[in-house]
């Protein structure tokens, strides 16, 4: 029986460390003021960061806007195709909550190259491709929890959407295994300004809903948007895969998520829904019946 | 504030009560005797350079270090697409425990060198980390799963 403490030890303690000293002399007599890695700023960097980005978001978004008015509508206004139906579809009050206890077994996609995610696959089950999530992969040893979910399609640019049409993108989570969903998280673009986009994070115990409409995002949640345009990347590098991104910003002074939201214990799913005039025109959930969960 | 020489003092003081083990610690983390030169090396002279700036060097090393050693491993991550399957560096054959521990995620790898090795309690792990207990306890819990995976039911 190997003692793990023991032997990490004795294995460890197998090479004899280089004395530094000298080095460390001479590196701090230098000037390395430009390598140094300053913990007690780099997050607030990192704050600053988001918001720069959030900041040229905005400019792009501006700029991407007046362009479109002075040009001539040759945008395909095409309104997307309605599935099939011989019911009324149903007024659309969000996502379906409700869940069974038992936690849907994960389908592991294998390590990514880095070996630091886990996916789920599910089947191709809605009507209109860009709400169809093919997979979710969690970044699992991420501070943050970042959550991607693939689509079959990537949705029409938000500018060109008709304006009566709310394309959402999101998240439910069970944070205390209990098979009751907390909290509800989403991205859309319900924003009255044309092309902007919405953010939101729902306790489903008090009712309260955080939101962020139109730029800087980044709080409650930050996110990737398939539809955003006209610069954010809609595909993952080298892959032609769409992709709608939600992670929670973390830090040592700030931190989106909800506290008891542990992105390494939390159960959530994936849902996505198309509505027009608040009629649901096409929705899917990932995976369809129960919840995912790391462990 | 602190003189100089008096700063210089107490930084060699900590490197040689607090150094060899946090080289062996972070190489065990990256499994790489040359990033750990480099990592251990810029938390001290980082220290020398802040001076009493700091108010607790021990823990600020070891955090310092970390945080070092893991962009580094991203960065050669970034730069080698892909990387051998084991990380370790290959110098020592007698190294069964730590080759199963060179398969863990990075979080894990940190998470177990830090408790098993320099005996630091979850919290102060976690503290280390940027992280939550609970977090590092999942981190712990898994990575005990995985080393009994690979190294069977002597573990």
């Amino acid at each position: 029986m190997i003692d793990l403490k023991h032997e990490i030890k004795r294995e460890l303690n197998q090479i004899e460390p280089p004395d530094l000293w000298e080095r460390i002399q001479a590196d701090a007599a230098n000037d390395g003021d430009a390598s140094v890695l300053d913990l007690t700023s780099s997050r607030r960097r990192r704050r600053s960061l988001w918001l720069a980005v959030a900041a040229v978001l905005a400019l792009f978004a501006l700029v991407g806007a007046l362009a479109l008015l002075d040009e001539d509508q040759t945008v395909d206004t095409t309104p997307v195709t309605e599935p099939t139906t011989t019911t009324a579809p149903p007024i659309w009050s969000g996502p379906e909550l409700d869940r069974a206890t038992v936690v849907h077994p994960r389908t592991v996609l294998g390590a990514d190259p880095h070996g630091d995610s886990l996916g789920w696959l599910d089947p191709t089950d809605a009507p209109l491709d860009f709400v169809d999530v093919t997979r979710v992969r969690l970044l699992e040893h991420s501070n943050d929890g970042n959550w991607t979910l693939f689509l079959a399609a990537a949705p029409p640019p938000v500018l060109d959407m008709e304006p009566e049409m709310i394309v959402a993108y999101g998240l439910v989570f069970d944070t205390n295994a209990d098979g009751v969903a907390d909290y509800v998280a989403g991205v859309d673009n319900d924003a009255p300004v044309r092309g902007d986009l919405r953010a939101w994070v729902t306790d489903l115990a008090t009712g309260e809903t955080d939101e962020k409409i139109g730029p800087p995002y980044g709080f409650p949640i930050e996110f990737s948007y398939p539809a955003e345009t006209p610069i954010t990347r809609r595909s993952p590098p080298g892959s032609d895969e769409p992709w709608a991104v939600l992670t929670f910003l973390n830090g040592p002074d700030y931190r989106s998520a909800p506290p008891d939201l542990d992105p390494e214990t939390v159960r959530f799913f994936a849902w996505t829904a198309v509505t027009r005039d608040g009629v649901l025109v096409a929705d899917d959930y990932a995976p369809d019946m129960g919840w995912m969960s790391v462990e | 504030m602190m003189h100089v020489t008096e700063i210089r003092g107490e930084v060699e003081a900590l490197y040689r009560s607090e150094g060899a083990r946090l080289w062996s610690a972070v190489r065990g983390y990256t499994g790489d005797g040359g990033i750990a030169d480099d990592a251990v090396a810029e938390a001290f002279a980082q220290l020398l350079r802040r001076g009493d700036e700091v108010r607790n060097p021990g823990a600020w090393v070891w955090t310092t270090a970390f945080r070092a050693a893991a962009r580094e491993l991203q960065q050669r991550r970034a730069t080698l697409p892909d990387p051998p399957d084991s990380a370790h560096d290959a110098a020592m054959p007698d190294q069964r425990v730590l080759s199963a521990i060179a398969q863990l995620s990075d979080r894990q790898r940190a998470a177990v060198v830090l408790h098993y090795y320099a005996d630091r309690p979850v919290k102060e792990v976690a503290d280390l980390l940027g992280s939550t207990t609970s977090a590092v306890s999942v981190h712990l819990f898994r990575a005990r799963k995985h080393l009994r995976d690979l190294l069977g039911d002597d573990l």
